[in-house]
């Protein structure tokens, strides 16, 4: 129990610092924005509906959409900005709304009170309608606290370090310790602050020193941690250099490497393997896990980060947009050339192993039904599973279509949880990923596919523009080429997702298989 | 003279004509009332006068000089003002409500609280009891009370009273109407009083305005509207009053019969 503790434990001064650092300045920013747009706009009617329909249109746009727009707006920019960005927008609206219905909600002869007595019209602001509305206008700081920290979680997906990658990991490697870790720290985060606004309110209505201090010394030692644990985290890197023009002779040694992961214990295994290679060669490595899918490959263009892993099929069909079936190591070429001429992204080279969708079901199941191929499953009704992605892809268009599987129900979770539900026969089949672990150890089946519907998904070494110029990096990662089996890639996904270890148990395992 | 009111008129946007060539002077230590129903002009009137209301037409002058040539903040800091119902500011105690415009006026605190401490005091209020507590923890005549020392506290020349007594139960309103008579000879500021008792106005002003749908109807002292009220209206304003008092009369000497 000790040891399941020991992992999140070391990454709670990065995540948590990272998550009040994004949490505080979007609030700030937010802040920034919707008080004065809300005394403003409570004196100019005209101004505050539209302010209003804007702020509230805003908050109709899911979070985790938000945040993934940012990304591609700034240009491909992950990390911080983005996070920043989406979270202060988010921030607008409590604050905003209060603020106006507060201000308007100041009985008017009490108004027109401090103006008889001689106040300008900015003193009766300051010395008594914001006095007067700061309980309803501080309500909304703090809704608009509470929702920053909460959907800060959400921050991980486009690069930024917060709890949520906490809740991410935990959620693919069905590390339910790390799920709920994060969950406590984050909600704990969003009591507290509320409760310290809620304490500067308290002070400011009975006027009294004593809470005042309490309060505003919370917040100011929250302010402090946050900063703090950003200089310490600094500190330790030592002042490292960015991945510079480099032949073979000046090596990588000293320099930082930025590897990007998505979402899933592969991701995870790989991400591992190339930091364990690359610091062997002295470099610094830093890690980006948990990116959407184009959100990785926009952060690589933009040389946000230096390296990761993706998959032919994944790239034909979102980056060159193609849909028309082709061979394995055609596809292979063809996405590499087409990488480097469009956005000079060099494919380093096949990591040996594909990972591609295959229609999976029980052992038993197909037995019972007499299944070898998905063309089997033309005649009988049936439920498939796949990730949310896997039903918007065009080989599922056109694997249902050669196959004639329209009378499939489709239903879309999470892959954590897919595996699970096809064992435990909630669905009969699912769109399964042909690497995991899991597919061995609950006895699934992959059905042929004879129509070659399901295209190959190789998976492949990106390297930025920017990365693809360092011969040493290059070298360092060439042994890893066509070194990795499909079997290999399972056993370490196994590792993790069956037997608990952590990404970094299994890469280490992974490497000592691939070295000998 | 303090205020000089010529040709006074309002008109609100979409043409009500709320006050249609209003003409009153008020000399120092004098109160000048303006009477009428409610909606007859009465209280835009005594907006201008402090320019809570932009006039339409006339001139206003505060102590000679055309109530324009003022910041409108300045010349309401020159100004005491008393409204129905108190306005107090509900979030300052009534110290700092009453000391609101010598703040303004950037008096020196310790002259400031010695001037709260002597209103207190005039308004029959004790300084450790009432200085700091809030509004809502006052009756309502006690409120009315800190109302007044509040629109008294920068030692206007001219005191502002929109329907100051109206909000207040009959026995409080008498003791406060005597009390504040007092205080007027006392300290000897004018004042210009709305209120649309003319029981009210006869006892305490010095002129009367009769004022009817903006117009104004009379103008004269006490007791030229008493002999001469010069329209069915203001006999019926004058008459009010005293029917009623005939009546609680007539009651008395139904008991003692």
């Amino acid at each position: 129990m000790l040891d399941s503790f020991a992992e999140p434990l070391a990454a709670l001064p990065n995540y948590l610092g990272g998550h009040m650092r994004l949490s505080l300045a979007a609030l700030a920013a937010g802040l920034a924005i919707s008080l004065p747009l809300g005394i403003f706009a409570a004196r100019e009617p005209r101004l505050g509906g539209p302010a209003l329909a804007v702020a509230s249109t805003l908050q109709t746009i899911p979070s985790l959409a938000l945040l993934a727009l940012m990304v591609p707006l700034l240009g491909g920019t992950i990390g911080f900005a983005p996070a920043f960005l989406a979270l202060t927008l988010y921030a607008v609206l409590p604050a905003l709304r209060n603020t106006i219905v507060g201000l308007q909600g100041v009985d008017p002869v009490v108004v027109e009170a401090a103006a008889g007595a001689g106040m300008t019209r900015s003193q009766s602001l300051w010395r008594v309608e914001l006095p007067l509305a700061a309980p309803t206008i501080l309500a909304g700081v703090r809704t608009s606290a509470v929702w920053i920290v909460g959907t800060a979680t959400l921050a991980t997906p486009v690069g930024a370090t917060s709890l949520g990658n906490y809740i991410f990991s935990g959620l693919q490697t069905r590390n339910w310790t790390t799920v709920i870790f994060g969950c406590v720290m984050a909600a704990g985060l969003a009591i507290i602050l509320d409760q310290l606004i809620r304490g500067i309110e308290y002070a400011a209505r009975v006027r009294r020193r004593t809470p005042a201090l309490f309060a505003g010394g919370g917040l100011a030692l929250l302010i402090a941690v946050s900063l703090g644990s950003s200089l310490w985290m600094a500190s330790g890197q030592g002042g490292p250099q960015r991945l510079a023009d480099s032949t073979g002779e000046t090596g990588i040694t000293g320099q930082t490497i930025v590897i990007g992961a998505k979402g899933f214990t592969e991701q995870y295994i790989l991400a591992e393997l190339f930091e364990i290679v690359l610091e062997d060669e002295g470099a610094v490595v830093e890690r980006r896990d948990n990116l959407g899918s184009t959100i990785a490959f926009d952060a690589l263009v933009s040389g946000e980060i230096d390296i990761y892993v993706d998959y032919t099929g994944t790239l034909w069909a979102t980056i060159l947009e193609r849909d028309d079936p082709v061979a394995r190591h055609i596809m292979a070429l063809e996405t590499a050339s087409e990488l480097y001429n469009r956005h000079g992204i060099v494919t380093l080279g096949r990591l040996g192993f594909e990972n591609a969708y295959g229609f999976a079901m029980t052992r038993e199941q197909a037995e019972s039904w007499d299944m070898q191929s998905i063309d089997d499953l033309a005649t009988r009704d049936f439920s498939i599973a796949g990730d949310p992605e896997f039903f918007a892809r065009p080989e599922w268009v056109r694997t249902r279509d050669l196959y004639g599987l329209q009378q499939a129900e489709t239903r879309g979770m999470d892959s954590t949880f897919m595996y699970g539900a096809v064992r435990d026969g909630e669905v009969d089949v699912i769109g399964a990923y042909t690497t995991d672990g899991r597919i061995a150890a609950y006895d699934l089946v992959i059905l042929n596919d004879p129509r070659q519907a399901l295209p190959p998904y190789d998976a492949v070494i990106l390297l930025s523009p920017q990365a693809a110029r360092s011969a040493a990096l290059a070298g360092a990662l060439t042994p890893l080429i066509n070194a990795i089996s499909a079997d290999d890639m399972r056993e370490a996904n196994r590792r993790v997702d069956l037997d608990r270890q952590t990404p970094a148990q299994a890469a280490e395992w992974l490497f000592e298989t691939v070295a000998n | 003279m303090i205020l000089d009111v010529q040709n006074l008129s309002k008109t609100y946007p979409g043409g009500v004509r709320a006050v249609d060539d209003a003409s009153f002077c008020v000399d120092a230590g004098e109160l000048v009332a303006l009477v009428g129903e409610s909606g007859c002009g009465k209280t835009t009137t005594l907006k201008c006068l402090n320019r809570l209301v932009e006039p339409s037409a006339g001139r206003i002058a505060f102590k000679q000089t055309d109530v324009n040539a003022y910041q409108a903040a300045e010349l309401r800091r020159q100004i005491g003002w008393v409204m129905q119902g108190d306005g107090l500011f509900p979030h300052l105690t009534v110290a700092e409500n009453i000391a609101v415009t010598p703040q303004l006026l950037k008096w020196d605190p310790a002259e400031i609280s010695v001037r709260v401490a002597e209103l207190l005091t005039l308004m029959g209020l004790s300084v450790d009891d009432h200085a700091s507590r809030y509004p809502r923890d006052l009756s309502g005549g006690q409120r009315q009370r800190v109302g007044f020392a509040r629109g008294l506290a920068a030692k206007p020349d001219l005191l502002l009273l929109d329907e100051a007594f109206g909000a207040l139960d009959p026995i409080t309103r008498d003791r406060l109407q005597t009390d504040f008579k007092t205080l007027q000879r006392q300290l000897g500021f004018a004042a210009v009083l709305v209120t649309h008792d003319m029981a009210e106005a006869l006892t305490l002003a010095d002129r009367i305005l009769v004022m009817k749908d903006g117009q104004t109807i009379r103008y004269g002292t006490p007791a030229e509207l008493l002999a001469d009220p010069g329209s069915d209206y203001v006999t019926t304003l004058i008459e009010t009053p005293m029917r009623q008092a005939r009546a609680v009369a007539a009651l008395e000497g139904g008991h003692a019969r």
